[in-house]
């Protein structure tokens, strides 16, 4: 409670100090003088007289009143109607199309949906006190609704939300309704969303062109081989009848802004390439500005940069320059040779490659091993192949991004076992043994199965991709995962999931996985005793962004006219506050000694 | 005892009356009638309540006047005059006075006498003639503010057939009263007050009611062949002496 700034103290001896001046200025008003006459007998006849003319009104003013208040209140209870906007007793189903185009900005300033609830309470208020509504949305917000009278439909009519994400469906239950006569239904929409609509459903539009500017694609990348610049890639759509300068603003963490202008034509699309100098990482946001925008649901997008850093990396081997020039090829890598002889003497790197080398026991940093001997720590070594074809390979997986291995010729390679051991077979031969896998323990690492001087993978192009994605997949937050608006599922058993306002999310577990509601667009921390994982949930739809895809002209719909107002009170409310103002009276009066 | 007329003789006459000088002359048994000439007890009653002090001049005074004039009256004409003062009761008594030498001091009887107290006239009746008093005149001056009414008393009274002469006293400041719009009014006699805002409508009833009372008093009175005189205190008194009470049969 604001106090106009007092502090409680002050605020009670301001209000004593009130009380005590009213109190005293009624004590400063002067008593009525007091004359003594010679006798009060024919006074008080005369008062006596008129008490009693007053009694006698008083005691009709109050059976008077008193039967009003008893009356009001009989009407109340019995809830009466008065038949106006009547529909003769049929039942009514509105459905609501609560879908994201909903959110669109009429010329009025209410939203498309804001107009659709006006127009269902209008119907439902048309309905009088005897109707039964039933109220459905198009996102099944509301569940399974029955018919209910008009109090309790307008409570569900504000259960109905703005739905974000997700598609609009005509509600299956009552498409029984529409094929008989019992009720009436009709359907609120700016029919942008393309439902089948049964027959017999009187469509009542919400719909009013808007313009609208929408981002339809964001994405933040490397460029492969620089894992230390980032450019963005950003599509804009407009989807208003005119043309938009549009004014695209990309923001990442503790970064000036990168704005750009991009003019698109009515009902186009453009797109363009983003370099984002001195972004480090972290959460970037891109946002798009336009004249009269009337749908801000597609105006911002979101991605994640891991962040890369500087890596001291050990390379132990007996000597491979080629692996060495790969490895220099990283401009975030600090390399150091090492022999086998000196692993044991050096300490203090971010990430081993070990090539033709293990060492007995797991290193304390990731490593990529090229080729290891068997230790304990790695899978068993099962047999030895030779010539062997790289037969299929996770191309989806970090390590082997914009990696191909099918041209890579192997004179002898090693298979791993993996079944004793939860490891990732990122390439396997044509009998299906595992060749390269990896361990997402802590720590990392990736075993290759053949050296590189038994193979042509360090003449293939791919080579040093393959030595920069390892890296990056051992030293590096894996990528963020992108996903949709909606039901969202995390690779991480029993994970916490935090949304962009910080507040954590309400969570369900499935084996390995969570699931959570990724309800607006944003950055999503999700962090499991496996592992932590980002998830970047954006609308990036160009079916959502345009909300002037509509089958239905803009018009007013017949229920406007209804002459019930929206919000004018029940009969019975209107009853029965008069019956309590006319207590109220009645209490006034008796205190002033108007009535009995 | 003086001769007034003759009349025929009828058995049971007292003979000792008989004109025997007639007789003879005549030889008829005329019988001589006498008028015995008896002084006539008049008894003012005053009121001396605290309601007499009221107006200006007081009603007590007032009635004070109109009695000292009354009783200057009966003593010029040999008549018993006794002078009562009461308000709930007997408050002062003059004996008896007979003769024009008693003039003075029923005046300073009268003068002496101060209001106070409450209106009970029954009480006042029942105190006094509650002993054996001859049947006489009784000027009953009083404004007749009794709660207990006037005709409780009046029917006390007349059970003695006494012959009533009833002067009710009123102010001009309670037949007209000037009151602030907002006002207590105290009873003087009982301290009993009222708050009472005052408007014109409720002077108008006011007159009405004060109408009504005087004309209760007037009519039980009237019912029990009672002179009743209805006098203002700023009216006329040579006026009041010589016109009203002669009109009122009071003075020949």
């Amino acid at each position: 409670m604001n106090l106009l700034g007092l502090s409680p103290v002050w605020a009670a001896v301001l209000l004593i100090a009130v009380a005590a001046a009213v109190i005293g200025l009624y004590l400063l008003k002067p008593a009525p003088r007091r004359i003594v006459i010679a006798s009060t007998l024919i006074w008080e006849r005369v008062l006596h007289r008129k008490r009693r003319d007053a009694e006698r009104w008083r005691w009709w003013q109050s059976l008077l009143v008193s039967l009003l208040i008893a009356l009001l209140i009989a009407f109340a209870i019995i809830r009466p109607d008065t038949g106006q906007e009547s529909t003769d007793g049929k039942r009514i189903a509105i459905v609501v199309d609560n879908g994201p185009s909903m959110q669109t900005l009429r010329s009025d300033g209410r939203t498309r949906l804001e107009y659709a609830m006006a127009e269902a309470r209008r119907l439902i208020a048309a309905g009088g006190a005897g109707g039964r509504t039933k109220v459905v949305d198009t996102m099944g917000t509301l569940g399974a609704p029955v018919f209910e009278d008009r109090r309790r439909a307008l409570a569900e009519l504000d259960r109905i939300g703005a739905a974000a994400r997700g598609k609009p469906r005509f509600p299956e239950t009552l498409r029984a309704d529409a094929k008989g006569d019992a009720a009436r239904i009709v359907f609120i929409t700016d029919g942008v969303a393309a439902l089948d609509i049964p027959k017999g459903v009187e469509v009542v539009s919400a719909f009013e062109p808007a313009a609208n500017v929408g981002l339809t694609a964001f994405d933040v990348r490397t460029p492969p081989g620089d894992p230390r610049r980032y450019e963005a890639f950003v599509a804009v759509a407009n989807a208003g009848a005119a043309p938009q300068r549009v004014a695209i603003a990309i923001a990442g963490a503790g970064r000036a802004p990168v704005e750009r202008t991009l003019d698109v034509k009515a009902h186009d699309t453009r797109a363009l390439t983003v370099t984002l100098p001195d972004f480090v990482g972290g959460p970037v946001r891109a946002s798009v500005r336009a004249d009269g925008d009337a749908f801000a649901l597609d105006d911002e997008a979101y991605a994640f940069l891991p962040v890369t850093k500087v890596a001291k990396v050990a390379l132990v081997t007996p000597g491979n320059r080629a692996l060495e020039q790969a490895l220099r090829l990283d401009p975030r890598v600090v390399l150091t040779i090492l022999s086998p002889q000196q692993y044991a003497t050096r300490a203090g790197f971010d990430a081993y490659v070990f090539d033709r080398f293990a060492p007995p026991a797991a290193p304390a940093a990731p490593a990529l091993l090229i080729r290891p001997p068997h230790q304990s720590w790695l899978p068993a070594i099962g047999a030895t192949r030779a010539a062997p074809l790289v037969e299929s390979w996770l191309d989806g997986h970090p390590v082997l991004d914009n990696v191909s291995l099918r041209d890579v010729q192997i004179e002898r390679s090693v298979t791993f076992r993996t079944d004793a051991m939860p490891v990732i077979a990122l390439a396997r031969d044509a009998g299906g043994a595992a060749m390269i896998v990896a361990s997402a323990a802590q720590p990392r690492w990736i075993a290759s199965g053949f050296a590189i001087e038994d193979s042509n993978f360090a003449a293939q192009a791919s080579f040093p991709m393959f030595v920069v994605n390892a890296l990056a997949w051992l030293l590096d937050e894996p990528p963020a995962m992108v996903r949709p608006l909606g039901l969202a599922s995390v690779p991480i058993a029993r994970a916490r999931v935090v949304g962009p306002s910080g507040y954590q999310k309400d969570t369900r577990f499935v084996p390995d996985a969570t699931l959570f509601d990724a309800d607006v667009p944003g950055v999503y921390a999700a962090e499991g005793e496996t592992g932590r994982l980002r998830i970047v949930a954006n609308v990036l739809d160009p079916a959502v962004t345009a909300v002037n895809a509509s089958r239905l002209a803009p018009r007013r719909s017949a229920a406007t006219d209804a002459r019930a107002p929206a919000n004018a009170p029940e009969p019975w409310f209107v009853l029965l506050l008069v019956a309590i103002l006319l207590m109220m009276f009645e209490w006034w009066t008796y205190h002033r000694r108007l009535t009995l | 005892m003086v001769f007034s007329d003759y009349r025929p003789y009828t058995p049971g006459d007292d003979t000792r009356n008989l004109d025997w000088g007639i007789y003879l002359r005549l030889d008829r048994l005329i019988l001589r009638l006498f008028e015995e000439e008896a002084d006539l007890p008049v008894y003012f009653f005053v009121d001396a309540s605290a309601s007499m002090a009221f107006g200006e001049p007081s009603k007590f005074d007032f009635a004070r006047r109109v009695a000292a004039a009354l009783a200057y009256l009966a003593l010029l004409d040999h008549d018993r005059v006794s002078v009562v003062a009461w308000a709930d009761g007997i408050a002062r008594e003059l004996p008896v006075r007979r003769g024009n030498a008693q003039t003075w001091p029923v005046f300073r009887f009268l003068q002496g006498l101060a209001s106070g107290g409450r209106t009970d006239l029954q009480a006042a009746l029942r105190s006094y003639f509650g002993g054996r008093r001859p049947r006489g005149l009784v000027i009953l001056l009083s404004d007749f503010l009794d709660e207990g009414g006037f005709a409780p008393a009046a029917n006390f009274l007349r059970q003695f057939r006494h012959e009533v002469f009833a002067m009710q006293v009123l102010s001009p400041q309670e037949v007209k009263p000037d009151l602030p719009e907002e006002v207590v009014l105290v009873d003087a006699e009982s301290g009993v007050a009222d708050a009472v805002r005052v408007t014109p409508a409720l002077l108008a009833e006011y007159a009405e009611a004060q109408d009504e009372h005087c004309r209760e008093i007037e009519s039980v009175c009237r019912s029990g062949g009672w002179t009743y005189l209805r006098a203002r205190t700023d009216a006329p008194f040579e006026e009041l002496m010589l016109q009203l009470l002669r009109e009122q049969g009071v003075l020949k």
